[in-house]
């Protein structure tokens, strides 16, 4: 009896596992922010293709693929105009003045990642308010390593739905 | 702390100390499981061999970027984890004190620590590594990996306080990552 307690426990379990798992999936995206040249800065962002896809997607879009640049530059410009802002100060972003960017045409494509570039004017400290999606993965992580001189990375910082903005001093 | 040692060594512990992070995570568990704690000897060595070779791979990536496939590797760790939990299952949870599994968990160290690799290259912005990011992540890492285990052996004492022996724990463990581990092949 004990042993066919045993082996029944053993079965629901193995199928318990069978079902209820998922591959670790990575929700993350990095960025660099680099001071070109006095108040000129450059925001390289890399994010994984399927997710913006999927964000893009539950943003309203008809289900698309990424590989049709053309066709999709100001539907990535629209989804980052929704979600991504910068803002003059460190203080309160209601209160704040945005910042304006420019997005580079075209977007860099390959099937694995999308490579973004936005390009801006401001003087520290100002705020990185990237929501880019976090609304579609709660466990979503934006990284970013900001360099502001030849001397090496500065401020690395990680944006996330606990934190969603960060200060480059 | 530097803010960039401070932050990756979050990544690094919560890359192992995820719910979603089956992989690494059941495979400590199923390496572990059948280990008494008193016999420290075995599980300490088992667990210093993985994390010396795990954090030797993810040196020698930083180092020379051998190019990797994504998918072997995914599937290598998975492969690891089958070998480990089908163990503990074939065994019935026993625990064989002239088993050497430090030879396993160093072998699969390797596999590991590609796979580690793989995660933190794209946790760092292009240009951006500094072995000031590998050290964070790295450290977080084994954070990680002895949370896992402090738990698994809190968990087993709280069972055999309920009358559970070692060997039905282990064996109850061991099946369980052997489903997953089944599962996520599929």
């Amino acid at each position: 009896m004990m042993r066919f307690l045993q082996r029944s426990l053993l079965f629901a379990l193995l199928l318990v596992g069978f079902v209820s798992a998922d591959r670790h999936p990575l929700h993350l995206s990095s960025a660099t922010l680099v001071q070109t040249a006095k108040n000129q800065w450059v925001l390289k962002k890399t994010l994984f293709t399927d997710d913006l896809e999927e964000a893009m997607t539950t943003m309203g879009y008809e289900p698309i693929r990424l590989s049709d640049v053309a066709h999709h530059q100001a539907k990535v410009q629209a989804y980052l105009d929704a979600y991504f802002t910068l803002y003059k100060g460190s203080g309160d972003p209601k209160t704040a003045k945005p910042i304006a960017w420019t997005l580079d045409a075209p977007y860099v494509y390959d099937p694995e990642s999308v490579h973004i570039v936005l390009r801006f004017t401001a003087k520290p400290p100002f705020q990185v308010v990237d929501g880019t999606l976090l609304s579609t993965y709660a466990d979503q992580k934006n990284v970013y390593s900001v360099r502001k001189s030849a001397e090496g990375w500065s401020q690395h910082a990680i944006i996330d739905a606990d934190s969603p903005s960060f200060v480059v001093q | 702390m530097s803010d960039a040692l401070s932050l990756y060594l979050e990544l690094g512990f919560y890359h192992i100390v995820d719910i979603h992070a089956w992989d690494h995570l059941l495979f400590i568990v199923a390496l572990m499981a059948p280990i008494p704690l008193k016999a420290w000897k075995p599980w300490l060595a088992a667990l210093s061999a993985f994390t010396l070779t795990h954090t030797t791979a993810m040196a020698v990536q930083a180092l020379a970027d051998i190019p990797l496939n994504k998918s072997w590797i995914e599937w290598g760790v998975l492969a690891t984890l089958w070998v480990t939990a089908g163990r503990v299952v074939w065994l019935k949870g026993a625990h064989q004190p002239r088993a050497k599994l430090w030879i396993l968990a160093g072998l699969f160290g390797f596999i590991h620590g590609a796979a580690f690799w793989s995660d933190f290259a794209i946790m760092v912005p292009e240009g951006a590594f500094t072995w000031e990011l590998w050290l964070g992540f790295t450290a977080g890492v084994e954070g990680g990996q002895l949370a896992v285990v402090a738990a698994l052996f809190v968990l087993r004492a709280i069972l055999e306080q309920l009358g559970w022996s070692l060997r039905d724990t282990a064996l109850v463990l061991g099946a369980m990552c052997l489903g997953i581990a089944l599962h996520l092949a599929f």
